[in-house]
């Protein structure tokens, strides 16, 4: 398969870039495009010379990585001795017990058998600066804050860098004016750090979206990303297929229907301007989630045919509050219908980043908004909110989006000696709503 | 031959005109569908001298020291054959000017040769002039002209065409348009006011797009004009130049977006009614009488033309009317856009008040969801007055 | 913005005055502030026009004016006199306690925070290098002065060393009018205190139209006055004419100033009228700590400020704003019924009365051992949608941390207590049935290890090129 032998000659390329001693190199890997294997992957080649250091950001991100390890293994790849290492406060997830190779500790010391090192950032950063690897991987490169990179810098002779470019940027709460304007701000992006101090860092990029369908590959890329990307999968391969016929042509009925077909659909309100918990806009998307649930659908892809689950389903939101209502409806609707609506996940896109789903159900964020703001233009966010699915996106909103893009005066403060931003947000959401408009329900 | 002066026209009537630059287009664009902005803009209304009639106060202009400092610096930087610039574009944007050979088309340069034309002709013959010069200038860049001074460039706003002052410097070398600005707010330490480069930033974004067009107009494509721009600022507070590049693509992609989305300004026209128009400017020296009749005449006219307040109004000449006009409507837009969003649908601050404290029913579903909102702010600091006895 | 804010700036618009957010002063007031005002000339943040400043507000501001702004000699002889007041001023401020703390740490109060950032940022910046030899040399006062002002750039939230009168008014006040025009210390007063016969708005149009508080001078006011005068000054000749001008010029820089003085006063007074916080003091002690240390560089001659900081600096310093913004929020809810409000009605803190209590609850955790754990059932007066998990702390007593259990369609909330209140000793921590209690996210600070990185690591080796870092 064409897709596979271009992911495949990628993966070797980067193998021979680090071999080769490269002392930086950054890789561009677009939603679902199998970051993770090939994290796992350099790390076990590599791990034959010396022992590897793996960077997270996240507790989540690096038991996750574990399991990844030990899937690898029953597939049959070489058994690798993964060492964990975490802070005090830390449990280790119930489902990682005891297996062959694996250690969990709360000192380096203990794991110096370990062939691979999984760690948070801020737990690296505890480590004793004496020590240092000739090389390590760094995961989530673009979601990692510059000031995270230096202990990792101090310790890490050369490194691999992976990252997402398309989704959200690090951030503080507290004001950063004093730091902007100059290169090398601790709140940019380690990727961005690494390029600026070292020009020769080898760039490249994974080529294949395994997650994403072929409808969905194509906008994301030209939206969001800048170095262009391709679905694994070709249309025939993924399909929805309704079990149940509505018994009454609603709205939501339509969304799912037209989910099904065409792998989108634009379920477009009254444009009206909302308080950010629009109870109108939390109903539809319980009505949506209840009507998926209720239309008995077969999810049909590479690995098969099987029924769809409340847990393939994600609804994905702006804010807390937004997230907190959302969840309140479900939990009314399965009190009524006994539909396990309440089991599909709900949560905002910081949270929902680096998951994958089948089916996802976005509140746009500027849905209900008199004014857009650059907090909801972020272009990140509506990428990571319309990336996680691998069979269908509904999109729900309020109308008045274009009147809203229109209205809007992007006057933002300018850096000038800061690298220009890689996407405009606002362009970013004109063409996401030129979209969903021929999907419109 | 006489031409029946258009809708523009007419509303304008006898007030004075000032041709668009690309501070007043990117300005217009800081408060953007507000039909009053355009209308004027569209007609190119002295909006300094209907801010001041209207509000009876002189309009805020600039200082003359500022003045005096920018028009220093700037003469420092373009200075022996542009020895400055041509440095600097060395180093930033490695490019070799090898001679700068300018022409300058400010209508004070063209008068000797162009005696007697005056106001829309003048613009119509800088803009002619400025056509011919761009293709020479890229039909043989070894000999013709590689800078124009004070160029004339044309601009789609509303509908309408105007015509835009070239304040920046063009250069054509090799086959491409390269854009420097000059400005005089400092580089200190290595930063400039973040506020000030935004807007200089959509400026030169007009000029870039308005120089795109003119590509295009001569058969040429538009990604001739190179996007990455060279502006140049004083080192610290020194008078020593120094230049940050930037690329200003993103910035020329929006402003047509925006440009696109400009209310048509015959339209808005077309909605007023037959007659509206803008007194005559008093002359130097009118008494206070004189004044406040044109001022009141001026707010007429004015309020025909419906405004669109946000936060982004502040920096208009008309401000301070428009804000108290959205005063006296008790608009909750008067509050900014943060307080109007939140409101919702609902537009007048009493009637928020009211849904807030339970003391009016909502309407449908947008007001009770607003109701709720800000029940719940309402709540919360009665619990906390509570909470102190 | 949050629900309790849009509610007050609609009060606010709709009674013409401005409305308390605060029921606390979050601000340390000093018995002896030193209050500044000033101008420089348009576009020339390096040359000061005039400086206005007094401890007092009955008497006479002292004033120094550069007849000329653009002329160095005149610019450090004006830099000159200020410095030696300025630091006659601080220098009362050096009395050490027997552990070697200052008593007192001097406070400035300037109008805005444009002019803290020009006076500290700029005038101090470009001041703190200057050498005593080599042409046209600076008294040494003047570096010296500009290293205490190089300090005063570099605060972080919550402290209370330079108060920006229109910050400190906004955080305890909300106006009806935009953001942006709370920015204009007269108008803003206005809303705040408007004299009586008027309303708000009135006042704050009649505080618009008065003389700018700085660092900018009215253009108009350049164009007309300024101008004149400075051409006079080039015009005279000898003593006494010149004499003349710069009474002159001073005259009419006094009464462009002059309002700015007053306002910056009727702020302190302003602030005044509400009790302090109970962190008010903490923060105090922070600056006092803070004021030391820098006295104690100086006196050492260690006060070094880099112009560019260094990635390893630039980190360090983020992790500590970050923690004083956090710390601020923190303690400012704590203090303040009215600023938690917001909270609440964010839907982040929960407010409602407890209606079950089980002091002796135990359950079995993680590893399986048995702990007791609270439990406390609260009806909430707002509605309150976190979800189970949520860690909440008692507002009255943040050392108790509660944790979210999952909740029934009664719609009462249920929370067992984690830390603080789980033993014998501290279980009267626990609320009681009937109590009204508050809870909210804000726990005790944490304290994390410092970074212990000296060396700029080679990923962020920034390549320099010819440009001298320390560039005058």
């Amino acid at each position: 398969m064409k897709a596979a032998e271009a992911a495949a000659t990628t993966q070797d390329e980067i193998w021979a870039t680090v071999a080769a001693g490269t002392r930086s190199t950054l890789v561009d890997s677009p939603p679902g495009a199998g970051k993770s294997t090939l994290v796992r992957e350099i790390g076990r080649r590599a791990g034959r010379s010396a022992q590897v250091p793996l960077v997270v950001q996240t507790n989540d991100q690096a038991d996750d990585m574990i399991r990844g390890f030990i899937a690898d293994q029953q597939r049959g790849a070489a058994p690798v001795r993964v060492g964990r290492l975490h802070a005090a406060s830390y449990v280790p997830p119930a489902d990682l017990g005891a297996e062959q190779g694996l250690m969990f500790s709360k000192s380096i010391t203990d794991l110096h058998d370990s062939t691979v090192i999984i760690a948070t950032a801020a737990k690296w950063a505890t480590v004793d600066l004496d020590r240092t690897w000739p090389f390590a991987i760094v995961d989530e490169a673009y979601q990692m804050r510059s000031d995270s990179l230096l202990p990792i810098g101090a310790m890490m002779e050369s490194l691999l860098l992976v990252g997402d470019p398309g989704q959200l940027a690090p951030f503080t709460t507290a004001d950063d004016t004093r730091f902007r304007g100059r290169p090398l701000s601790p709140v940019e992006t380690a990727a961005a750090t690494i390029l600026t101090t070292q020009p020769a860092t080898a760039r490249l990029a994974l080529p294949i979206s395994w997650r994403l369908p072929s409808h969905a590959a194509s906008l994301v890329s030209d939206a969001f990303y800048e170095i262009p990307f391709t679905a694994g999968t070709h249309p025939q391969q993924r399909r929805l297929r309704r079990g149940v016929t509505p018994l009454h042509r609603g709205r939501a009925a339509e969304a799912v229907n037209s989910a099904t077909e065409g792998g989108w659909a634009y379920l477009e309100l009254d444009d009206l301007p909302m308080p950010q918990t629009d109870p109108e806009a939390v109903a539809a998307i319980v009505d949506v989630v209840k009507e998926l649930l209720d239309a008995h659908i077969t999810i049909e892809d590479e690995y098969g045919t099987r029924g769809l689950q409340p847990g393939d389903i994600a609804v994905g939101v702006t804010h807390r509050d937004q997230r907190d209502h959302v969840r309140t409806g479900l939990q009314k609707t399965r009190t009524r219908t006994g539909l396990p609506v309440d089991e599909v996940v709900v949560d905002t896109a910081n949270v929902l980043q680096g998951r994958e789903f089948e089916i996802v159900v976005v509140w746009h964020p500027l849905s209900g908004r008199r004014d857009a703001s650059e907090f909801h233009l972020d272009a990140g966010r509506l990428c990571v909110l319309l990336s996680r699915h691998r069979q269908a996106c509904i999109v729900v909103s309020r109308g008045g989006i274009r009147d809203q893009l229109a209205g809007h005066a992007p006057t933002e403060p300018v850096w000038l000696g800061e690298m220009a931003p890689a996407l405009d947000g606002w362009h970013a959401h004109l063409t996401v709503l030129d979209h969903l408009m021929r999907h419109a329900v | 031959m006489t031409n029946a002066p258009g809708p523009l026209e007419s509303f304008r009537g006898e007030f004075p005109r000032q041709p668009l630059n690309a501070r007043r287009v990117a300005g217009a664009l800081e408060a953007p569908g507000c039909q009053r902005r355009t209308a004027l803009d569209a007609a190119a209304v002295n909006l300094d001298k209907l801010g001041s009639l209207i509000s009876g106060t002189p309009t805020d202009r600039q200082s003359p020291f500022a003045l005096t400092r920018g028009n220093q610096f700037e003469q420092q930087v373009v200075a022996n054959g542009m020895a400055e610039i041509v440095s600097l574009a060395r180093r930033h944007l490695n490019l070799e000017i090898p001679e700068v050979r300018q022409h300058d088309l400010s209508a004070s340069a063209l008068q000797e040769a162009y005696p007697g034309v005056t106001g829309t002709k003048m613009n119509e013959l800088r803009a002619r002039l400025t056509r011919q010069r761009a293709e020479e200038m890229l039909a043989d860049p070894a000999h013709a002209y590689n800078l124009i001074r004070h160029a004339m460039t044309r601009l789609d706003f509303g509908g309408e065409t105007v015509y835009l002052e070239q304040d920046v410097l063009a250069f054509a070398i090799g086959g491409r348009i390269h854009v420097v600005e000059i400005k005089s707010y400092p580089r200190i330490d290595g930063r400039a006011d973040p506020t000030k480069a935004s807007a200089t930033v959509r400026q030169t974004a007009v000029y870039a797009l308005s120089l795109q067009q003119l590509m295009l107009e001569i058969g040429a494509q538009p990604d001739v004009v190179n996007t990455t721009t060279m502006i140049v600022l004083p080192e610290n507070l020194s008078f020593r130049p120094t230049a940050v590049t930037i690329d200003i693509d993103m910035y020329v992609r929006r402003l047509r977006r925006q440009l696109a989305s400009v209310p048509r300004a015959a339209e808005i026209l077309d909605a007023i009614p037959a007659g509206t128009r803008l007194p005559a400017h008093p002359p130097n020296g009118a008494g206070a009488d004189e004044l406040a009749a044109a001022g009141t005449a001026a707010r007429e006219a004015l309020a025909a033309l419906p405004p669109r307040f946000t936060d982004g109004c502040v920096s208009c000449p008309l401000f301070h009317h428009c804000r108290d006009e959205a005063e006296l409507h008790r608009s909750t837009a008067r509050l900014g856009s943060a307080v109007a969003g939140a409101c919702g649908n609902v537009t007048d601050i009493a009637a928020a008040i009211d849904l807030a404290e339970g003391r009016r029913e909502p309407a449908d579903a947008s007001e009770a969801a607003v109701a709720a909102t800000l029940a719940r702010g309402a709540a919360a600091a009665r619990l906390a007055a509570g909470g102190l006895a | 913005m949050n629900a309790l804010q849009t509610h007050q700036a609609l009060l606010a618009a709709a009674e013409r005055r401005a409305i308390a957010k605060t029921t606390r002063r979050h601000v340390h007031l000093s018995p002896r502030p030193l209050i500044l005002v000033g101008y420089h000339l348009a576009g020339d943040p390096g040359a000061p026009l005039a400086l206005m400043w007094g401890t007092s507000p009955g008497e006479e501001p002292h004033c120094i004016v550069v007849p000329e702004p653009r002329n160095r000699g005149l610019r450090f002889e004006a830099l000159a006199e200020f410095a030696a007041e300025f630091l006659a001023y601080l220098s009362e401020f050096e009395g050490r306690d027997e552990a070697g703390m200052c008593l007192d740490a001097p406070q400035l109060v300037v109008p805005n925070a444009a002019t803290a950032e020009w006076l500290c940022g700029i005038v101090g910046r470009f001041t703190r290098n200057l050498r005593a030899d080599g042409d046209a040399p600076a008294p040494p006062s003047v570096p010296m002065a500009g290293k205490h002002l190089s300090f005063f750039a570099d605060l972080m939230p919550g402290s209370s060393l330079v108060l920006a009168a229109t910050d400190a008014l906004t955080t305890h006040w909300q106006t009806g009018q935009l953001p942006s025009e709370d920015l204009n210390l007269a108008a803003l007063l206005g809303w705040i205190d408007p004299p009586t016969g008027t309303d708000g708005p009135q006042a704050a149009r009649a505080g618009e139209a008065s003389p700018p508080a700085g660092p900018d001078s009215d253009p108009n006011w350049d164009a007309k006055t300024l101008a004149e005068l400075i051409k006079e000054w080039h015009g005279a000749d000898g003593d006494a004419s010149e004499f003349a001008v710069r009474r002159e010029i001073e005259g009419e820089i006094r009464e462009q100033l002059a309002p700015a003085w007053a306002d910056c006063w009727r702020a302190l007074d302003r602030l005044d009228s509400l009790p302090a916080a109970e962190h008010v003091i903490s923060r105090w002690q922070s600056d006092r700590r803070n004021w030391t240390d820098h006295c104690d560089r100086i006196a050492e001659d260690r006060a070094y400020f880099r112009n560019i900081p260094t990635p390893l600096q630039a980190a360090m310093r983020l992790k500590i704003l970050e923690d004083r913004t956090e710390h601020l929020q923190r303690e400012m809810a704590w203090d303040d019924p009215l600023v938690m409000a917001a909270a609440v009605a964010s839907g982040e803190a929960l407010a409602g009365r407890v209606v079950a209590a089980e002091p002796e609850r135990r359950t079995r955790n993680a590893n399986g051992r048995t702990v007791r754990r609270p439990l406390i059932t609260i009806e909430p007066t707002l509605e309150f949608s976190r979800p189970a998990g949520t860690t909440l702390f008692l507002s009255t007593n943040p050392g108790v941390m509660l944790e979210m259990l999952p909740s029934d369609p009664s719609g009462l909330i249920r929370a067992e207590a984690c830390k603080g209140a789980n033993q014998n000793n501290t279980i009267g921590f626990l609320p009681n049935p009937g109590d009204e209690v508050v809870l909210s996210p804000y726990g005790k600070p944490e304290f994390y290890k410092r970074s212990k990185l000296e060396v700029i690591p080679w990923t962020h080796q920034q390549i320099l090129e010819d440009e001298s870092e320390e560039s005058q």
